[in-house]
């Protein structure tokens, strides 16, 4: 095949093995180097710490159902828990989410499983690496796990000094896990920027690349460039934990301050780590259920790259409180302003494909669409948070931890699922139910919502975060956002449960189900075989071009 | 123009976001922000009118993509399998700058109207009265003027005039938030950090921790006491006696007040685990030990020697039978200006009133 065409090539290849079934001993897959049976098993371990991430954020909002303090003496009533294990618990339930699922979940899973096939590639470039970086997040998962049962870390996902210094629990075990799983990341994104550079098929310039290749690319820089930082941040942790270096701990000279410039340093660029590869499958969701070429391409895939040098230079935002100078205020205040450009025009741009096209309400555009509710929401209270004196009030408050999950959980989360039922089909073979599927995204949308609306309000109000008792006028707030997350966790559970149930016995899926226009579907049967193409495609169209698409679907109509 | 816009936008919101939820409503405080507590200072009211300004800015943003966004899904649906979409442009320059100039501009007046209202917290004036703030596991204690004793939980101060809060952390960082003032400010070991507010009305508001600092975290609360002027002067001039050195003479009495300030977040009087060992029943008991400076287990009498010790050197003797105790211990080592020596005897004398 020399020229691409919308023509699926499954039905030639429906009784060869493909890459599930060719081969099912335990060092065929332990072993593998195939990117997308190690995308696979990283969608695996990142789905269990997502779901032991929920598990823990559960038990926080159960507790926080009732339990009060009162002001006048200090007395706390009700609860759970001590407030000991309260702490314990968002940080595992942070610890989990953050390093172990939202960091890896879209880039190491969705993107090594299609990056290769939206590229034209057999492979990502560094097969080996590809597999190092899955074991070494393995490794990395245990010792957290580790230094959570053995060690009882309660620092906050944040590890602040200088009370990460003090704290007489496994800080140093917990840091040297973040230590491996940024490598981790470091080799992922290495792995990629030589496979976009080296492996594009002939005819694939940069910018005939799926915006999905865009996101993931700038991701990649990110990942680079900016984990060393935190390698460096947790390794200095340990060694004023072990030998009092002096230089976070006040009590040597050190400046515990500095340490959350380092620590934002890599953390505010790995906001953007999260939400980059989501918007890269925002686009081509978008585009693909609405048949219709991503309005503003190029703007689109300049804004990934803008939004990855400006997430340098805002970490200060972050510490608006701490003390910093009136000048590095002034700055990076304004600076953060103009990171939120290029996120507001990627919205736009999404809605303006949407207008006018030809909408088709599949499941992934039920969750793409739950995207661009949560991230408008997720965005422009950012642009509140970002107006310097509004921030003082609302630094540290339940604003700030409504405003970031909208952007990690609701819409990275989101695009994430979007992206796992987009691809779904490609990876299995076989389609989930429908029905249940519109059900799930509905109920993960109205609890999602339902969990932290009221934390807006209630942060607004003045409750601050990781308070394992409240002021009673809270209460009513908080109640309504346990009942949201009992109602969002119903959610997961259906979707964990339809696409559970789809492995054992789901329809088989057609080779192009959605009608999508890039090599990974147009050129691959579904599912895959090893080294996923037969020959080199060619590329000869733009990347969203879907004549051929809709020429296929007027055929059936005129077949039918 | 844009000032006006503010002040429109402040005068009215409250008002018309307020249909939704009239509960929300107080008749004492007319136009109290629903999403906001109380406005008791001046930075109070200056903050609303800009968080309604951004805030409705929000709203027309969010609602006018949305209507977009729902009219195409329900418009352009797809009721065929081939239909294509209603239009297949690929880029619109003059739509694509228009919507980047015109957030651009929105969100340079916001950082401007951010800019100003923060400048103005960061400069204390001059004749503002000068308290001192201790923070230390889990407490706040202030310094008020013209009195060199700290006192913990509780602050107080008069009615419409500057305030600035000088203050240093024991131990790990905190975060001194008055959600009623607007005002936040880190508080850090080591370093000193500043921080001013006019209140502007009388009442009761919370003070809270909000840099995250252990396990009693959310217990290190507190309120201040916004009075009247001509209260104020009356503590001032010692016609009325303050509040923060209102002791009865009693040293039991005095002593368990005292107690409940420096010490009930770690040790309780009725046997419950705290961070320390609870009092109860400790008093002319002999506990295991252990000696810091030589190592060794040993038996020491808890007696005025014993509870001297442990409140100005903690790390000396550590109580044995929980690892929270240490070594080392987390417990503040307390100065003669924390805890003058005439306090460590009312703590004795509360102490034996505990069986």
């Amino acid at each position: 095949m020399t020229a691409i065409s919308a023509t699926s090539v499954h039905e030639t290849h429906a009784e060869r093995k493909n890459y599930l079934n060719r081969d099912s001993s335990f060092m065929s897959w332990a072993g593998t180097l195939d990117h997308k049976r190690i995308g696979l098993m990283y969608l695996t371990g990142v789905m269990f710490a997502f779901l032991v991430g929920g598990l823990f954020a559960l038990l926080v909002r159960l507790h926080l159902w009732d339990a009060t303090v009162d002001v006048a003496t200090g007395v706390k009533s009700g609860g759970l828990f001590e407030p000991g294990k309260y702490n314990q618990y968002f940080t595992m339930h942070g610890v989990f989410m953050v390093f172990m699922f939202i960091i890896p979940a879209i880039p190491a899973s969705l993107g090594n499983f299609a990056l290769p096939l939206m590229l034209g590639a057999k492979d990502v470039a560094l097969p080996r690496l590809n597999l190092a970086s899955f074991y070494l997040w393995l490794a990395g998962t245990i010792m957290a796990i580790a230094s959570m049962l053995l060690g009882q870390v309660d620092t906050g996902w944040t590890f602040y000094t200088p009370y990460s210094i003090y704290t007489q629990k496994a800080v140093v075990m917990m840091g040297l896990s973040v230590f491996v799983l940024g490598f981790s990341s470091i080799f992922t994104g290495l792995n990629f920027i030589v496979t976009t550079h080296k492996l594009r098929a002939p005819g694939q310039g940069w910018f005939r690349m799926p915006l999905f290749v865009w996101a993931v690319y700038a991701t990649a820089l990110l990942q680079v460039v900016a984990t060393p930082v935190l390698g460096v941040t947790v390794l200095l942790l340990g060694f004023e934990r072990l030998y009092h270096i002096g230089i976070f701990d006040p009590q040597f000279g050190g400046d515990p301050v500095l340490f959350q410039h380092f620590f934002w340093f890599y953390s505010h660029p790995a906001v953007y780590i999260m939400i980059l590869p989501a918007m890269g499958i925002m686009s081509e969701v978008v585009s693909v259920f609405s048949r219709k070429p991503i309005f503003g391409y190029r703007l689109i895939a300049f804004s990934s790259l803008a939004i990855a040098i400006i997430s340098f230079i805002v970490w200060g935002h972050h510490m608006f409180t701490s003390g910093q100078s009136e000048l590095a205020l002034f700055l990076f205040s304004f600076l953060t302003f103009f990171v939120a450009l290029p996120s507001a025009i990627k919205e736009f741009n999404w809605v303006a494909t949407i207008w006018k096209g030809s909408i088709s309400l599949e499941a992934p555009m039920l969750y793409a669409l739950s995207f661009l509710v949560i991230f408008a929401i997720g965005g422009l209270t950012g642009v509140i948070l970002g107006t310097l004196n509004l921030d003082i009030h609302l630094h540290d408050t339940y604003f700030v931890v409504a405003h970031f999950h909208y952007v990690m959980m609701g819409s990275t989360a989101m695009a994430f699922f979007a992206g796992l039922h987009y691809w779904w089909p490609k990876m299995f073979g076989v389609m989930y139910s429908r029905f249940w599927a519109t059900i799930g995204a509905l109920v993960i949308f109205i609890g999602f919502n339902a969990t932290f609306i009221p934390q807006f309000v209630m942060g607004s109000m003045g409750m601050p975060r990781r308070y394992a008792h409240y002021v009673p006028e809270f209460q009513g707030y908080h109640q309504a956002s346990t009942i949201g997350a009992l109602l969002l966790a119903t959610g997961i559970a259906i979707m964990v449960g339809y696409l559970l149930a789809s492995l054992f016995g789901g329809k088989k899926a057609e080779g192009n189900p959605w009608g999508s226009p890039t090599l990974d579907w147009t050129h691959t049967s579904t599912p895959p075989v090893l080294e996923n193409f037969d020959d080199q495609p060619i590329v000869e169209r733009e990347p969203y071009d879907y004549t051929l698409i809709l020429e296929e679907a007027k055929q059936r109509v005129q077949n039918a | 123009m844009i000032t006006s816009a503010l002040h429109w936008a402040g005068a009215h919101a409250p008002a018309l976001l307020s249909l939704g939820v009239p509960a929300a409503q107080d008749p004492q405080k007319p136009d109290q922000h629903w999403q906001l507590p109380v406005k008791a200072s001046s930075f109070a009211t200056e903050h609303d009118q800009l968080y309604t300004f951004v805030e409705w800015i929000n709203y027309v943003f969010f609602f006018g993509i949305m209507a977009v966004l729902f009219y195409s899904v329900v418009r352009y649906r797809r009721r065929r399998e081939d239909q294509p979409p209603a239009s297949t442009s690929t880029h619109n320059t003059a739509m694509e700058v228009t919507w980047t100039v015109i957030p651009l501009i929105v969100v340079m007046v916001i950082f401007a109207l951010g800019w100003k209202g923060y400048a103005e917290m960061s400069l204390a004036p001059g004749d503002s009265l000068q308290f001192e703030v201790s923070a230390r596991r889990w407490e706040w204690s202030f310094k008020h003027p013209g009195h060199d004793e700290f006192y913990t939980r509780e602050l107080w101060v008069p009615v419409n005039r500057p305030c600035q809060l000088t203050m240093s952390s024991r131990d790990v960082l905190h975060s001194f938030y008055i959600p009623a003032f607007r005002v936040k400010r880190d508080v850090l070991p080591g370093r000193y950090q500043t921080l001013w507010f006019k209140p502007t009305m009388v009442g009761d508001y919370h003070i809270f921790c909000t840099e995250y600092c252990g396990d009693q975290h959310s217990l290190m609360i507190g309120t201040v006491h916004v009075v009247t002027e001509a209260e104020w002067d009356a503590f001032m001039s010692g016609a009325k006696q303050p509040p923060w050195n209102a002791w009865t003479g009693d040293a039991a009495v005095d002593g368990k007040k005292f107690y409940q300030q420096k010490c009930s977040s770690c040790h309780s009087t009725d046997g419950s685990p705290g961070t320390g060992p609870s009092f109860k029943g400790s008093w002319g008991t002999t506990k295991p030990v252990l000696d810091t400076a030589t190592g060794q287990d040993v038996q020491m009498a808890f007696d005025e020697a014993y509870v001297r010790m442990s409140v100005r050197d903690p790390n000396r003797h550590i109580a044995k039978g929980d690892p929270k105790y240490g070594p080392p211990s987390p417990m503040t080592k307390f100065s003669t200006s924390e805890v003058p020596d005439e306090r460590i005897e009312w703590i004795i004398a509360f102490l034996k009133t505990l069986k």
